[in-house]
């Protein structure tokens, strides 16, 4: 069988084992899972600058962040408001944010980057806690209307149904996946790695080091603004610190490393892992934070490729041994 | 008249590393820049191309002052740089290596893959293969390759030679000359006198921070006392 047969074939199975998630898992687990979607296009969003780029945000929270206030009081204050637009207008705000902040941080690298996005990200925390007439501050925003979906020559479906909510939701985060896994594979995505690796080197071929990292930042904060803006549609309810907290921002680079830095598919296993490993563990305890601080410790000693790392170790050897025999 | 360098002053800290530069590249030509090891060969690469700046002189390219021009808009001028130590990226393919450096250029007498690949047939080979695991001479036709992507009217090439065994030399040798042949101009430095002497149209000799001699390869190759003034221990 071919190589393309190979994947199309593995992409019609997902397609199908998505459509049929909710009738065998049921409702708790379809609500899991989509948390897990969203965290997963948020952590693959930071694998952009983290991964690809060379950049370490500590503060993509603030992406996040404004998606979902962004998508929460636009649902509140305007009125018949389609949820579309609510995405849209999410993704706006986490751009609009993006555009504001690029000029001050793509002209540094390492420290002074990771420490200046922190700054941002504390500093996008504060104005909303104390914020209080606009963002509800600690005590945040919630129920706002989540307006049904309008498809035309359709009724509206209803969005606060979790089965329905379900499908919208794995459609907008699986393609914005898809989106970003398209935009690595544009002549942007090597780009992005070779900065990473020099970006002397690009200076020298002609790029605008800082114009590229700038578009990177950019997409790469619209499309955690856009799994910011489902998570306020999926929990109709945000708080600063829920979406804007330092641990916001830790959980995607978190995810990341254990799924696989270098590889694009690393940030999505990573999420699941942790997904999972905190239903498992909320059943006898919420030191839920202890147990991730423990498994990424000992994933940067004995596998700082992350499972990603471990899976291309063990594919090579089996495939060189494979192909020897 | 290509590249015009005028008397062009860099320091490093407070070393005075260029004292006075200055050169001249014309079009369709080969310039050598030669000299012992610390003279400043690769700095005034460096200086014309932007990676340091000189506090003073002017670089004229194709009748423009670009002293003053950022690197990236230096490269989109038509300047092409090939840095010391093969400086090519690791995490791409082969491929992407030479994709990455494409620009400019369309049409008959572009350099485009099916023309790098004629000239660099090993990088045809190994396409897809990441540009790590190629030796050391094939990572040098890769980063020269790259470079002429970029369809460079002006190739810098900093020690193409340096550290490559001796067939390995002679193949390095011999695609300059091709590119040479194709017109593009190039500034070389070199640290081997022969291949030099074989590739280039005129020379620079370089002595501490300054060019000391200037004049066509057959003049220094039959001058054994400048030869022995600026390029014998």
């Amino acid at each position: 069988m071919t190589k393309i047969w190979i994947k199309t074939l593995a992409a019609i199975i997902l397609i199908g084992l998505l459509i049929a998630f909710p009738k065998v898992m049921g409702v708790l687990n379809t609500n899991i899972f989509i948390g897990f979607a969203i965290m997963a296009l948020f952590a693959v969003s930071l694998n952009l600058m983290l991964g690809y780029t060379g950049l370490l945000s500590f503060g993509h929270a603030m992406f996040f962040g404004l998606g979902a206030y962004t998508t929460a009081l636009s649902l509140k204050h305007i009125d018949n408001l389609p949820i579309s637009m609510a995405l849209l207008l999410g993704v706006l705000g986490a751009v609009v944010c993006a555009v504001i902040v690029s000029p001050l941080l793509v002209r540094l690298s390492g420290t002074a980057f990771s420490m200046l996005t922190l700054a941002f990200g504390q500093l996008m925390y504060i104005v909303c806690l104390k914020f209080r007439e606009v963002t509800g501050g600690a005590d945040g925003l919630g129920g706002f209307p989540v307006p049904d979906l309008k498809i035309p020559f359709t009724g509206g479906i209803d969005m606060t149904d979790p089965v329905n909510f379900y499908y919208f939701a794995i459609t907008v985060l699986g393609g914005c996946i898809l989106l970003i896994w398209r935009f690595t594979k544009t002549p942007i995505g090597s780009v992005m790695i070779s900065i990473r690796d020099n970006d002397n080197r690009v200076d020298y071929l002609g790029f605008h080091v800082p114009s590229v990292k700038s578009l990177v930042f950019i997409v790469s904060g619209g499309f955690a603004g856009a799994a910011g803006a489902i998570y306020a549609l999926f929990q109709n309810m945000v708080s600063t610190d829920g979406v804007l907290g330092l641990f916001t921002s830790f959980n995607p680079i978190i995810m990341t490393i254990i799924g696989g830095v270098s590889s694009f598919t690393g940030p999505i296993i990573g999420a699941g892992l942790l997904t999972i490993l905190e239903e498992f563990l909320l059943r006898y305890t919420d030191r839920i934070a202890l147990f991730n601080g423990l498994v990424l410790i000992l994933m940067i000693k004995f596998a700082p490729g992350g499972i990603m790392g471990i899976w291309d170790g063990v594919y090579r050897k089996w495939f060189k041994r494979r192909t020897l025999s | 008249m290509l590249l015009e360098v005028k008397d062009i002053n860099t320091f490093y800290g407070d070393s005075h590393v260029l004292q006075g530069v200055s050169l001249q590249v014309h079009e369709g030509e080969t310039v050598a820049l030669l000299g012992r090891n610390g003279m400043g060969k690769s700095t005034t690469l460096k200086s014309i191309m932007g990676l340091l700046r000189p506090r003073s002189g002017r670089i004229v390219f194709k009748n423009k002052d670009i002293t003053k021009l950022s690197l990236f808009k230096k490269a989109r001028q038509g300047m092409g740089y090939v840095p010391e130590e093969r400086r090519i990226f690791p995490h791409l393919s082969i491929q992407e290596n030479l994709l990455i450096g494409s620009r400019n250029k369309t049409g008959e007498g572009a350099w485009d893959l099916d023309r790098v690949y004629h000239h660099f047939p090993v990088l045809d080979e190994r396409k897809a293969m990441s540009g790590a695991y190629l030796s050391g001479g094939e990572q040098q036709m890769l980063s020269i390759a790259r470079a002429l992507m970029g369809n460079p009217d002006l190739l810098l090439v900093d020690e193409p030679t340096e550290g490559l065994a001796p067939i390995m030399v002679q193949k390095v040798a011999a695609i300059i000359k091709e590119i040479s042949y194709a017109g593009v101009s190039i500034l070389l430095v070199e640290h081997n006198l022969n291949a030099a002497l074989a590739l280039a149209d005129r020379v620079y000799l370089m002595g501490k921070a300054y060019i000391g001699y200037e004049g066509t390869a057959k003049d220094l190759e039959q001058n054994p006392d400048i030869r022995s003034e600026f390029l014998e221990v």
